[in-house]
């Protein structure tokens, strides 16, 4: 197989990677913004790596004019992907609205010059030998590159791996993923041309995809995927749980959704009609709107007393139930709290029976892929519900199917999972309600290892 | 009544703007000076030193290498076509936008992580790194060998891998972290 089609090859997968990642990620919540940022992210690298990739083929003596298509092609795509990643990481951690940080500004105004410098300068009369790297220096640059990666790769490391919830497992991945990407590029730019003469310039584009293959590994065995979403009642627009109001207790309303006068001159109603939204459960702006958090708390009257009675249960603590397990569940949710099931029902089936609408939901079955976790991956199991809990604040983690997990995995390894779970939330002030059939005796056995290991 | 136009700390109030004491230009010109010196941290001087050298210093000695020793000694493709096409501006606002990204990146980390000297190590790594690629534009400009490109990377990596790494135990020394 000759250079050029290898190289081919590699370049097509490459760009079929980012694809594949971009519109996989995308196609998870269209409407999640890290998911919508991610799609662009993805989009900017193709542009890159087209780029990239034809300044490689075009012969030396090519006309001034493909090279200075290529190579805007190339810078577009290196700006735009710098860019869309400082706002992907600002998205990520919902750090404010987006537009709304000063620091978006910071690197979109000088962004948008350079793109604007880029497609809009003169070039005639420039040689070509400008625009394509002059070989001996191929591998200095090459270096210089890598200094910031290795610099990230470092820093995001030891960041795991002195998280109090260290996890290996995960970290591993990363690493792995990291140092293949490393490995490939040092390949491709330094130890093929130095020693052998050959220079595969698509097979250096290869590194990052990489990388991002092991990071989307990670990021999906690990459920960072599951976003917290606060349940939204059914009688309102916004979601505030009318059962808990004291106009709808005394039957003075039923709930906004259901009485026009109450809804028409609503600000968020306006909102969502605007955004073309049914009600805030379908915006991803609900957990940092401030409008939607002002204006209902407005509107809705708590009444006290029952409220009380509902919301009862003490952060950190975990709830061995019998059968009213979805009940103290959806009780703990209408009170604010932001759930999570795990259960070995079908998640439609959960959705369709309690009135979950907006609460992240994973499915223990074999027949599940991304949306779920098989019986026998206990580890992947812990680490959705470990990883929703430290992210969460006032979360509550509903696990239904405790009994089918140790029917699958035996009594002994499935309590190291339930003594690392009551410590996390114990550790995050989460509520953990484990739904169970198990007699008294078998019950005891599971809660005193954890009972003494925490004293001691 | 007369409109008061000024009121004098000592409660004296001025009704003539004739009247109302200037502020010297060269105070207007320092003020800002002045608000950062007096809000400054370690941390903070850092950022700013490393994008004084790796943003700016770097960007203009590369644009007065170039236009002395011709764009080809550029080692930064990027940089030479900016230069070639769009002239001073292009490497100016690539080296600043380029900057300032990467200095959101850190600052992004620091605030996530709560690490302190491990940031303050690496932003110490980009100001030498920054000197250094000053102090190799104006050799060339002068005339003199610049060391090689090659060896300023290598002594970069090195410093930045080092000063990582003593940031990163000071960092668990400060701790108590094992």
């Amino acid at each position: 197989m000759s250079d050029a089609i290898f190289s081919v090859i590699i370049s097509l997968f490459t760009i079929f990677l980012y694809m594949v990642l971009g519109s996989y990620i995308l196609k998870k919540n269209p409407h999640e913004r890290t998911n919508q940022l991610f799609f662009l992210l993805m989009l900017a690298f193709i542009l890159w790596s087209v780029g990239t990739y034809n300044i490689g083929l075009v012969a030396e003596n090519a006309p001034l004019k493909e090279f200075l298509l290529y190579t805007r092609l190339q810078l577009s795509g290196v700006v735009l992907a710098f860019t869309l990643f400082v706002f992907f990481a600002l998205a990520l951690n919902q750090m404010k609205t987006v537009l709304k940080n000063p620091l978006t500004y910071l690197t979109i105004i000088p962004a948008l010059y350079l793109l604007f410098l880029i497609w809009t300068s003169d070039v005639s009369g420039i040689e070509p030998g400008m625009f394509s790297t002059v070989a001996e220096r191929k591998q200095e640059f090459f270096l210089f590159s890598a200094i910031f990666g290795i610099a990230g790769v470092y820093l995001l490391l030891r960041h795991y791996m002195t998280s109090k919830y260290r996890q290996q497992e995960q970290a591993k991945i990363i690493l792995a993923g990291a140092i293949s990407a490393v490995f490939i590029a040092v390949a491709s730019n330094i130890i093929l041309p130095m020693f052998y003469g050959v220079y595969l310039l698509s097979l250096s584009t290869l590194a990052p995809a990489v990388m991002g293959i092991f990071f989307a590994y990670a990021v999906y065995q690990y459920g960072l995927f599951v976003r917290p979403m606060p349940e939204v009642s059914v009688t309102s627009f916004c979601g505030k749980e009318c059962t808990l109001c004291a106009d709808y207790i005394y039957d003075k309303c039923p709930g906004c959704r259901f009485n026009r006068e109450r809804h028409k001159n609503c600000e968020i109603y306006m909102c969502l009609i605007k955004k073309g939204y049914k009600d805030c459960g379908e915006c991803p702006e609900i957990l940092t709107c401030q409008l939607r958090k002002e204006t209902s708390e407005r509107c809705f009257k708590p009444e006290p007393s029952h409220a009380k009675s509902r919301c009862e249960l003490s952060p950190g603590s975990t709830y061995f139930v019998k059968e009213e397990g979805y009940d103290i569940f959806l009780d703990a949710v209408k009170c604010g709290a932001f759930g999570f099931v795990v259960s070995t029902l079908p998640p439609q089936q959960i959705k369709e029976k309690y009135g979950l609408s907006t609460t992240p939901i994973v499915w223990i079955s074999e027949a599940a892929f991304d949306t779920g976790v098989r019986p026998k991956d206990l580890k992947r199991l812990s680490s959705l519900i470990i990883n929703f809990m430290k992210k969460t604040n006032n979360a509550v983690v509903f696990l239904d199917g405790i009994d089918v997990l140790i029917s699958i995995n035996v009594f002994a390894n499935v309590q190291p999972v339930v003594q690392i779970l009551s410590s996390t939330a114990q550790a995050t002030k989460s509520y953990l309600i484990i739904s169970t059939t198990m007699e008294n005796e078998a019950l005891s056995r599971l809660k005193p290892l954890y009972f003494t290991k925490v004293r001691t | 009544m007369k409109k008061t136009v000024q009121k004098m700390l000592n409660g004296k109030e001025i009704t003539r703007i004739s009247d109302v004491k200037r502020i010297p230009i060269a105070e207007i010109i320092f003020f800002p000076i002045k608000y950062i010196l007096s809000t400054i941290n370690l941390q903070k001087a850092l950022f700013l030193s490393s994008f004084l050298t790796y943003g700016v210093g770097d960007g203009v000695t590369a644009i007065y290498m170039m236009e002395n020793t011709g764009a080809i000694r550029e080692i930064n493709p990027i940089i030479r076509f900016m230069y070639a096409s769009s002239g001073k501006e292009g490497v100016i606002s690539l080296k600043i936008w380029f900057i300032l990204v990467v200095l959101f990146l850190v600052w992004f980390v620091s605030r996530k992580t709560g690490i302190y000297w491990t940031i303050n190590g690496f932003l110490t790594a980009l100001t030498i790194g920054g000197g250094m690629a000053m102090r190799a534009n104006m050799m060339a400009v002068y005339g003199m060998e610049p060391p090689s490109p090659g060896s300023i990377i290598i002594t970069f990596l090195v410093l930045m891998v080092l000063l990582v790494m003593i940031g990163d135990l000071m960092d668990k020394l400060y701790s108590g972290a094992k």
